[in-house]
This record gives structure tokens, C-alpha cells and sequence, in this order.
């Protein structure tokens, strides 16, 4: 039996799929809405490896284009989504939060707002809590 | 309450892009948090541990540039110590092996050899699966 102790319908959703070379986000993007607007739990949304690079704040799509970068930011207002990039990827493809800016001495951040960096650790206390893991590739 | 067991699966080789090597960062992560760690090598994936990679440690002048050796960290020395950092259960899938002229003898790692229906029952056994 899965996760007997949790009691609680509750999801952490793993996106490692990148944002223009996948349909990882928008499939993701479809769960998490559907599962919030049913009173679901959604404990995390961690973004890894390629599923990272949607965390990049200057992601310019066109006006007819998926912007997930912005859909992600607005669920993370509405519901106040955790919005967990894992660090070693973001740093990889150049998304880097202010304080590896600073460590780096790269001029300026580009983390997205909404987003904030871990490690895996962080994923796996948000997996081990939750009764279900979804993975968009 | 019991360990959570995770299955580890890896189905890339470990020269296609980068799922192999953040699928080993994964790994170690559950293992530095002692669950219970096992790992499968399936279609493309068992190449990751196959023996004599990175032997061919050439100079030769397409290999540098600018003085410095080109040279692509290996995976094939931290996957062949998975027991190491804490995996119980290193599975490789027998099909898969023989579809690309490769036996046990192949590869770096100690191993069992599983069926399809193997698979399917480790599948089915493990609390997460998490595929690389």
C-alpha cells in the first residue's frame, strides 16, 4: 500500500520536460488547474532537470504561443502554488535567483518571480507527503 | 512505518542529453535520505553500464581546443558504484540487453537480470517510479 499514513488526497507534480521542446508544461499546467479547482492538495510543483528552463523570466513566447513561465506565476498567486526549481538545473541553463547571481557575480537575476530555487532534498520532503507523484516529461 | 521504496529508471543512454546524469543526482539524493533506493536499466539505458567507456582517452588534435582536452565527464565509474552510495536493488532488463548484442558479462555493475513481467511487478511493488 502506497503511503498508507497519508490520509489526504495530495499531489507533487515533477516537470522535466523543457518548456518549448515538450508538452510537459501544458499537460502539467492541465493537472494542476483541474486539481485545484477540485480542493486537491497540490504540496509542490518541482521543476527538474530540462523542466527547469521554464523558470527563466525572460522567456519572450509570441502572443499565440503558450506562455507557461506566466500561467505557472498565476497559480502560484491564486492558490499559492509552491514553485520549486532545483538549483543545479536552473544554474545550468542560466536561470540563476539573486543570490547565485551575487555568488557568481553575474550582473542581474533572471529567476522568474513565483519561482524559488532548492535542492532535492526539498523535493523529496514534498514527494514523501504526498499520496501522489505526477510526472510531465 | 516502512521505508519508501523508489525505483530509478533509466532508459537513455548516458550520451543522450542529460537524463541519465540527473537521474543519478536524483538517486543519490534518495539514498543520502536512506529510502529505499533500487535502480532499472531498460531499453537504451543499459548501455549507461556498459564496461569500457571512456577508455579512449585521446589526444589528438580534434580532442583539444585552446590547449584544453575535451573531455565529457563519465558516468560510467559513479553508476558502477551505485551500491556505494546506497541502492539495494540494481535491476537490468534481459531483453533489452539482448536486443543490443550485450550479456551480463557487459556490464560494470552487479546486477539481476528481469522479464517484462519482472517489470511489471517491480513497477507495481514500488511506492514512487521515477523514470530518467
Amino acid at each position: 500500500m502506497k503511503h498508507s499514513s497519508i490520509q489526504q488526497e495530495s499531489f507533487t507534480i515533477l516537470v522535466t520536460g523543457s518548456v518549448l521542446g515538450s508538452q510537459a508544461n501544458e499537460s502539467a499546467l492541465r493537472f494542476a488547474i483541474a486539481a485545484l479547482e477540485q480542493g486537491k492538495s497540490v504540496k509542490q510543483v518541482f521543476f527538474y532537470s530540462e523542466g527547469a528552463s521554464v523558470a527563466n523570466s525572460k522567456l519572450l513566447p509570441l502572443a499565440d504561443e503558450l506562455h507557461a513561465t506566466k500561467l505557472w506565476q498565476g497559480l502560484q498567486r491564486d492558490y499559492g502554488l509552491d514553485l520549486s526549481v532545483c538549483i543545479a538545473s536552473a544554474e545550468r541553463r542560466g536561470v540563476v535567483g539573486a543570490q547565485s547571481a551575487d555568488d557568481h557575480q553575474i550582473d542581474g537575476q533572471n529567476l522568474a518571480d513565483g519561482f524559488s530555487v532548492v535542492g532535492l532534498a526539498q523535493f523529496h520532503n514534498a514527494m514523501l507527503s504526498s499520496s501522489h507523484l505526477m510526472r510531465f516529461a | 512505518m516502512s521505508k519508501t521504496t523508489i525505483l530509478y529508471v533509466f532508459r537513455s543512454s548516458a550520451w543522450h542529453g542529460r537524463s541519465a546524469a540527473d537521474g543519478l543526482d536524483a538517486l543519490m539524493a534518495s539514498c543520502a535520505m536512506e529510502l529505499n533506493v533500487s535502480a532499472l536499466f531498460l531499453h537504451d539505458g543499459v548501455f549507461i553500464v556498459k564496461r569500457g567507456q571512456g577508455q579512449e582517452q585521446s589526444n589528438t588534435p580534434s580532442s583539444q581546443l585552446r590547449g584544453s582536452t575535451i573531455r565529457p565527464k563519465l558516468l560510467s565509474k559513479p553508476f558502477a558504484a551505485l551500491y556505494d552510495f546506497g541502492c539495494e536493488h540494481v535491476y537490468v532488463c534481459h531483453k533489452s540487453l539482448n536486443a543490443r548484442g550485450l550479456c551480463t558479462d557487459d556490464l560494470t555493475v552487479e546486477h539481476e537480470l528481469v522479464s517484462r513481467d519482472q517489470i511489471a511487478t517491480l513497477i507495481d511493488q514500488h511506492d514512487e517510479v521515477l523514470v530518467f
